[in-house]
């Protein structure tokens, strides 16, 4: 995989809070207009894969190209090209949609005009152009959701890193949200998906990565992981790999 | 150092934090309602000139005409006269009246010189402030009236009322500022110490520990904003909002004084020079700053709004007692604290306040205070860099 400006390279990253090695010498990459999922249970070291990748947290070995930059040595760098949606949506509740999205978009040096064309192109996306002043405390999740979706795009990144997009949506909300992912990939965005939710691992994802106690047993497309685990869907082919 | 990243950040807390109803109680209401009631109330309930005290005299008959007439001519007692038949003890224990006083039959022929004291009944309850501050007024009254007649008896006797008194005094004040103790001076630096320190706190702990709560912090942190751009965003609404919080409450203190000086003109009033304003506002810019960052690093150790305010409370209480103190230490021990954190910046505020405040205390009190704010603005900085103390692992 080459070093382009969409691409995300992982070499041994690791992560040990005290005791506990939450990411163990995971490895994989990912290039322009792919969704690439890593799957895995709760507490499998998805998440913090995701905050090491984003610049939250520093990695206790091993590093990662994101987006061409070295997230150890030029994590602002890093931080400038990437679209981040964390498992909370990490929302104000006093501040309205544009609030939002004119703060984010300040923070990336965007200039205020292609900020106020940006917020209407995306708040006309996913229909919250009607609640654009309305405080963010009166929404609901699914509204939360779709800002928190919209704010990771505002300046238009090449590479997202997306943790449990879709959690705890209804089926209409989880689709609206599917479907703008994979529109992001058409753009030849890159997309690193983590989630648990097998449905949608299978039905977005190009690539994928099984991973569980901070470890990845498997990467492939659902084909190859298909043939490497000799089974059908990908909930027998999860449960194969970490009961394994 | 990006100026836009940090604007940016300070625009949006700012927005935030005059939306939110926390802030602006601590901010606003507080300084401009709820204290200047604090003081002003206790102050009109314990006092006689503007709430009289209520006294019931029961008067037997005409001879104490003149005594009572001092009695009423007091504005400070608000005088009731009940018959002999009423029970007076019963009526005091109810709260009825603050005290009672019996004024027996022929009460000019016992005051004569050849009987010896008059003791009067006079009920009252010395566990009441109002009922002893009642009794403080009729025993001034009874002692004026004494003093006329022990006046009137030496004149009789062809000599001076001076010979009761050998010795008085020839008071030489050093006080620099006029009217000598002024309940102002108290005040003032203990509630502009305590601003700087409460002013800004529930907007700290949001937007620390809140952050933390709410998950926005992780947002925050993905943003190419770096950590010491955050921090100084959010330190120069912090002290922004403290520095409102502290004008504000001058301005509830002086429309205090105000009316405390139209309710009680006797009291003293305080006018500030140019100079003390200035030192005032320079030394608060400086204790907000110190304060805030402060709060800011302690705030970050929390994980929830709540325990921000556990870690927060002890510290405010405290600097507010230290600042409650410094009025009750001896002059030699306030100049010790003139090096001290925060207590630093307290004593050089009183100090402008009495006009007694010398270039060296100014100097080192506010370098000092300078200094303490630059490290703790550093400490708040470094703490806000580790990942352990942001996401507590």
């Amino acid at each position: 995989m080459s070093l382009s400006s969409n691409s995300i390279v992982v070499e041994g990253l690791t992560k040990v809070f005290g005791e506990l090695v939450a990411v163990d010498h995971v490895g994989f990459s990912t290039g322009g207009g792919e969704i690439f999922g890593l799957l895995g249970p709760n507490g499998a070291g998805k998440t913090t894969t995701i905050r090491m990748l984003c610049t939250v947290l520093n990695p206790t070995e091993g590093t990662a190209r994101v987006a061409g930059y070295d997230i150890r040595t030029q994590p602002q760098k890093v931080r400038e090209r990437i679209g981040v949606l964390p498992e909370d949506t990490g929302l104000y509740d006093r501040l309205t949609p544009r609030d939002h999205l004119a703060y984010y978009g300040r923070l990336h040096d965007m200039p205020e005009d292609i900020i106020a064309r940006r917020t209407d192109l995306l708040l006309d996306r996913v229909g919250l152009r009607d609640r654009e002043n309305d405080k963010v405390g009166g929404f609901s999740k699914g509204m939360r959701q779709k800002l928190a979706v919209i704010r990771a795009f505002i300046h238009d990144p090449p590479v997202f890193l997306l943790d449990e997009p879709t959690s705890g949506l209804d089926v209409m909300s989880a689709r609206e949200i599917r479907e703008y992912i994979l529109s992001l990939k058409a753009e030849g965005k890159s997309i690193l998906l983590s989630t648990h939710n097998m449905t949608e691992a299978e039905k977005l994802c190009d690539r994928i990565s099984i991973i569980d106690h901070g470890r990845i047993d498997a990467t492939g497309t659902l084909e190859e992981l298909r043939k490497q685990t000799e089974r059908k869907t990908l909930e027998d082919i999860f449960v194969r790999l970490v009961t394994d | 150092m990006n100026l836009r990243h940090v604007s940016a950040i300070l625009r949006k807390e700012f927005i935030d934090a005059v939306r939110d109803r926390r802030t602006l109680i601590s901010m606003v209401i507080f300084p401009v309602v709820v204290m200047p009631i604090l003081m002003f109330l206790p102050m009109y309930m314990g006092s006689p000139q503007a709430n009289p005290a209520q006294v019931a005299v029961i008067q037997m008959d005409r001879t104490s005409d003149a005594f009572v007439e001092m009695l009423t001519n007091r504005s400070e007692l608000s005088v009731a006269f009940l018959s002999p038949t009423q029970n007076l003890t019963k009526m005091v224990e109810d709260g009825v009246y603050e005290l009672g006083l019996i004024l027996p039959e022929d009460f000019t022929g016992k005051l004569a010189p050849t009987n010896g004291s008059l003791a009067l009944p006079a009920i009252y309850d010395p566990s009441s402030i109002r009922s002893s501050q009642a009794f403080s007024l009729i025993a001034a009254v009874s002692a004026a009236y004494t003093r006329s007649i022990v006046a009137h008896r030496l004149e009789e006797k062809g000599l001076s009322e001076e010979m009761l008194n050998p010795i008085t005094f020839e008071e030489i004040s050093v006080a620099r500022i006029p009217g000598g103790f002024n309940i102002m001076v108290i005040f003032l630096p203990m509630i502009l110490g305590m601003y700087s320190a409460i002013g800004a706190m529930y907007f700290v702990i949001d937007t620390t520990a809140g952050e933390k709560e709410r998950r926005t912090l992780e947002v925050l942190l993905t943003m190419p904003s770096t950590r010491s751009e955050i921090v100084l965003g959010k330190f120069m609404v912090a002290v922004g909002l403290s520095i409102v919080a502290s004008a504000l409450s001058m301005a509830g203190f002086a429309v205090s004084a105000q009316v405390m000086q139209g309710v009680f003109p006797e009291a003293a009033t305080l006018a500030l020079s140019a100079t003390t304003v200035a030192v005032i506002g320079v030394v608060m810019l400086i204790l907000s700053m110190t304060m805030a960052a402060l709060e800011m690093m302690v705030c970050v150790f929390a994980r929830s709004f709540k325990e921000g305010q556990s870690y927060l409370t002890p510290i405010t209480m405290a600097v507010t007692f230290l600042a409650v103190f410094l009025p009750w230490l001896g002059e030699g021990a306030i100049r010790t604290l003139i090096a001290a954190p925060y207590m630093n910046g307290i004593v050089v505020m009183r100090n402008a306040v009495l006009n007694r405040l010398t270039p060296q205390d100014l100097l080192i009190g506010v370098g000092t205070a300078m200094v303490y704010m630059v490290v703790m603005l550093a400490v708040a900085t470094k703490v806000f860099q580790s990942e352990k103390v942001l996401f507590r692992y």
